[in-house]
């Protein structure tokens, strides 16, 4: 798990390393906290100095690590822009929730050295206070967000740029928006100096 | 109300007519007096002829004339209301027509007495005439009677009058007190005339009021009238068309019926035909064999023949015609399907006719809103063409002018202040300068003075140098008197002295020119003294310059405040965008240009979707063969003429419970999934708590089949250590056993347990002591390995 040499800059390597692990912890926390599997699916694992859950659904690990793989290889090359989750009734294909997970680059290609040396404060820590924080509020969120009615599934939409190299896997999709009482919240954000994820989630308010 | 005047004027008729007769007799009268002196002809000539002429008459009417005169005179003064006169003049009146006829007479006899038939004739007319005239005194006495009786009648009026006039008073009293009353009466009348006309005023305004009312309440109710008319028409007209609709339906519905019936009746007059045909057939047929039987009549065989071949040509043009009916049949079955069908498509299209009244509604509402933001759009252009040459397209460009503008006379008004606040700076400096100046002329005249009081002086001065000049000629030739002199005198020893005071006067001169050069000099000072203004001109020279680039400045700063207010508006709007475009990137929008969203196309939902839709697929398809399937069975009971057997199931009952038989064993799956999760988590507790128990206690706790529980130090050496095993029987009594261990540990252990254990009655502290002496016995070891 560790990524970071210490005591050494972030790289882009590294920041994209801890980006991706961020979309792993945080995708599964999504997953138990609005029951999308069933409780017993998920095992409990420290990370960030909290207790998250990981799915031990073997069909959802496989479908995240080919995600997780793919995203890696895109913050590397910067072609991509935002992750977003896509919570949808299972009957009627309605999205009704929308996690979305905005990536920026923090600094350009050829200010990256000086930069680093320049702010070399983000250390390993601080990172993960800051993802922690981020985690707590998606822990906190159900406390607002609409109950899950009907049984639901979900989708990881990627927003890259046009010229990405895509893999035959992947398919173009629509952009799945809430067509209806849309409300947002805009949660925390973290920065590893390098990239930084700016988090916000969108949901269906009641039907009237 | 008699006047008295009419009274007397009724009383008078009769006088008049006295009076008229009289008028004729005072002719006459002057007659008599000639006649009697016709013998004095002398005197009148006119005495013959009138002789001849009667006289009789002329002495009555001579009386009556006489009378009559009176009588008018009389009448002239009671006219004048003079009654007690009247009868004096009257007797002297009376009196003197007799005195002269005495007379006359008297003179008469004188001349020839009883001589003459004519003095006969005449006595005899004296005596008639004494006659006459006594009857004359009687009648007057008589009318004297009449009137005294006319006077008293007269009084008797007057006092009637007198009465009158009273009563006439009184009455005039009543009639005034009548008059008040009447008054009076008039007032009361007309404050009550006053009262009712406004109490008529006010009725009729309320009336009018009310009629209002009503008018308005009438047209109210003529309007609703006339809107609930309209409605009924309105509702009416539908139901009318939704009867005319419902009754042509339901005539179809009728005909299709009928005709359904029709077609099933031919069928089965068709069908009976048809049996009636085999009837015949097998008829014709055992016709046929028994004929055959009998076989003998040969000739009689072709005749049976011919009607045999005939019947069945018949049954065969009978299957023909079953066949057409069988299929008329088919066709007709499909045309009541067809019906059916028809029917729902109607249900269908009714529904769909509802909706598009309500839609139809909608699009009402949304053209009158259209309209209204169409008029109002109009409206804005048309507002907006009006001052075209603004450029100007929008009410967004107009408010955004307007704003500007605003902003611009709010910049322009804080610039007035501005101006206004330095105006007055401006004057108050002028007004301090004007000050300034007026001191300053006040320095100038105080200079002025002086110089005028120098130049006084001066003059003063030079005439004292003039003075003085002509005191240094005159003592020059005063000198050169003396030096005559002394060179007349003494021509030695005098060279000194006068070289002395020579000198002495050159001093002197040289003195005075000093002081004229001083005053010179003084004099041209209060020249140079007004220099301090042209200071002033240099300031007043500068400040021009810098004022305009004051000026300059502010104007530079007000355009940037303007610059800026725009900017900060501009900012506003930017912000209100940038607020909505985040929005909009939260709900997940983005430029399809540089972006393109992508899934892996392995995703939880497309499984979920692929499965729904196999699912879907799936049944869709078992239903179609089922349904085929039910078409073949039906067609097939059809012929067999009999019912599903009770053994039957039908085939979807058996789907549905496949369905549900897996959904149960998906449920029993998770349901294990389930469990053993549990067990797991169960497991890696209870390791998590073995681990902690060691770690905390210092024993590895290990539980063995048979429910003993084994204790092994964790200080335990595995050769001579002993472990404990622990067994839990009846009654809470436990048994405790040493196991492995060799020597002198294991004494030890013995010793220590039989003294905590069997003495004390605690295995804890057994425990606890063992874990100690191990301990201890571990670190000499390490000690001693380490030694």
């Amino acid at each position: 798990m560790a990524t970071i040499q210490k005591g050494k800059t972030i790289t882009l390597r590294g920041s994209a390393q801890i980006v991706v692990e961020f979309f792993n912890y945080g995708i599964n926390s999504i997953l138990f906290q609005r029951g999308l599997y069933p409780p017993e699916d998920f095992r409990m694992v420290k990370k960030y100095g909290l207790n998250l859950l990981l799915t031990s659904d073997d069909g959802v690990q496989a479908y995240l690590k080919a995600i997780l793989s793919q995203l890696d290889k895109w913050i590397v090359a910067k072609k991509i822009s935002r992750l977003v989750m896509v919570i949808s009734s299972k009957d009627t294909r309605e999205v009704l929730e929308r996690w979305s997970f905005d990536i920026q680059l923090e600094q350009s290609d050829d200010r990256k050295e000086n930069f680093c040396e320049t702010k070399k404060s983000k250390t390993e820590k601080e990172i993960n206070s800051q993802i922690a924080a981020v985690m707590r509020q998606i822990t906190a969120s159900v406390s607002f967000l609409p109950m899950l009615e009907d049984p639901c599934t979900f989708n990881i939409l990627a927003y890259t740029d046009k010229d990405a190299e895509v893999p035959a896997e992947w398919i173009d999709s629509d952009a799945r928006l809430i067509t209806k009482n849309a409300e947002q919240v805009k949660l925390r954000s973290f920065s590893t100096s390098v990239h930084k994820v700016d988090a916000l989630v969108a949901y269906r308010l009641g039907d009237d | 109300m008699f006047h008295p005047y009419q009274r007397s004027s009724v009383r008078r008729s009769p006088i008049s007519a006295l009076n008229s007769a009289s008028v004729k007799g005072n002719s006459v009268v002057g007659g008599q007096p000639p006649s009697s002196t016709g013998t004095f002809r002398p005197d009148n000539s006119f005495s013959a002829s009138r002789s001849g002429y009667g006289h009789t008459t002329p002495q009555t009417d001579d009386i009556f004339g006489e009378f009559s005169s009176y009588m008018s005179r009389r009448e002239l003064l009671r006219s004048e209301g003079r009654k007690e006169q009247f009868g004096a003049s009257m007797a002297s009146r009376a009196s003197s027509p007799f005195k002269r006829s005495t007379t006359s007479t008297g003179t008469a006899a004188s001349l020839d007495l009883y001589t003459d038939p004519e003095l006969l004739k005449a006595r005899k007319e004296i005596r008639e005439l004494k006659e006459t005239r006594r009857k004359l005194i009687d009648e007057k006495a008589n009318l004297e009677r009449k009137v005294h009786d006319l006077e008293n009648s007269n009084n008797e009026k007057e006092a009637k009058l007198q009465a009158t006039v009273l009563r006439v008073d009184q009455l005039e009293a009543d009639r005034q007190f009548l008059l008040n009353r009447s008054k009076d009466l008039d007032n009361r009348l007309e404050a009550a005339e006053e009262h009712a006309i406004t109490a008529k005023k006010e009725a009729e305004l309320s009336q009018s009021a009310l009629r209002r009312e009503l008018t308005e309440l009438q047209e109210k109710f003529s309007l609703a009238r006339r809107e609930a008319n309209g409605q009924l028409r309105f509702k009416e007209q539908e139901t009318e068309s939704l009867e005319i609709e419902c009754d042509t339906l339901s005539q179809q519905l009728a005909d299709c019926e009928k005709e359904l019936r029709k077609q099933i009746a031919m069928v089965k007059l068709g069908r009976e035909q048809l049996s009636q045909m085999e009837r015949k057939y097998t008829e014709a047929e055992s016709l046929i064999m028994k004929l055959k039987s009998n076989g003998n009549a040969q000739d009689e065989m072709a005749v049976l023949k011919r009607t045999l071949d005939e019947q069945i040509a018949h049954g065969k043009s009978l299957e023909g015609r079953l066949q057409e009916l069988t299929q008329q049949n088919r066709y007709l079955r499909d045309m009541q399907e067809n019906t059916e069908r028809l029917k729902d498509e109607k249900q269908a299209l009714q529904e769909q006719l509802s909706r598009m009244h309500r839609l139809r509604g909608r699009v009402d509402e949304l053209e009158v809103e259209i309209s209204q933001l169409r008029s109002e759009k109009a409206r804005w252009t048309k507002f907006l063409d009006e001052k075209d040459e603004t450029g100007i397209d929008s009410p967004y460009a107009l408010s955004r002018a307007l704003a500007q503008q605003r902003f611009e006379l709010a910049v322009i008004k804080e610039r007035l202040g501005e101006e206004e606040a330095k105006r007055t700076g401006r004057e108050n400096y002028i007004l301090r300068l004007e000050n300034e100046l007026q001191e300053w002329m006040q320095k100038a005249k105080e200079a002025e003075d002086k110089r005028q009081a120098d130049a006084k002086t001066l003059k003063r001065v030079e005439r004292g140098r003039v003075l003085a000049q002509k005191e240094v000629e005159f003592l020059r030739s005063q000198l050169k008197s003396y030096d005559v002199e002394e060179e007349h005198l003494m021509s030695q020893s005098y060279d000194q002295q006068k070289a002395r005071r020579i000198s002495q006067l050159e001093e002197m001169v040289a003195e005075y020119r000093q002081e004229v050069v001083k005053l010179e000099e003084e004099l041209r000072q209060p020249q140079t003294l007004p220099s301090p203004m042209s200071n002033t001109r240099v300031v007043g020279i500068y400040s021009p310059e810098v004022t305009q680039r004051i000026t300059e400045l502010e104007f530079t700063i007000a355009q940037l405040r303007k610059e800026n207010a725009m900017l900060q508006k501009e900012a506003e709007s930017l912000d209100m965008q940038v607020g909505e475009l985040q929005r909009a990137l939260g709900r997940g929008e983005y430029d399809p240009a540089t972006t393109r969203i992508l899934q892996l196309a392995d995703n939880p939902e497309t499984r979920e979707a692929a499965i729904r839709q196999s699912t879907l697929d799936a049944l869709r398809e078992e239903n179609r063969k089922l349904m085929s399937r039910v078409v073949e069975l039906n067609g097939a009971v059809g012929k067999a003429g009999s019912s599903l057997g009770p053994g039957m199931v039908p085939l979807e009952s058996v789907r549905s419970l496949e369905v549900e038989c897996n959904q149960l064993k998906q449920a029993v799956e998770e349901k294990e999934k389930r469990v053993a999760r549990l067990k797991e988590v169960y497991q890696a507790k209870a390791q998590e708590y073995r681990e902690a128990v060691y770690s905390l206690l210092g024993y590895k706790l290990e539980i063995e089949i048979d429910g003993r529980v084994r204790l092994t130090s964790m200080y335990a050496s595995q050769d001579q250590d002993p472990s404990f095993v622990f067994a839990s029987g009846e009654s809470d009594q436990g048994t405790m056993q040493l196991v492995g261990g060799a020597g002198d540990a294991e004494k030890r252990i013995r010793a220590a347990a039989s003294y905590y254990v069997e003495q004390k009655g605690s295995v804890p502290a057994l425990l606890a002591g063992v874990t100690l002496e191990l301990f201890e016995k571990s670190r000499m070891q390490v000690q001693e390995a380490g030694g």
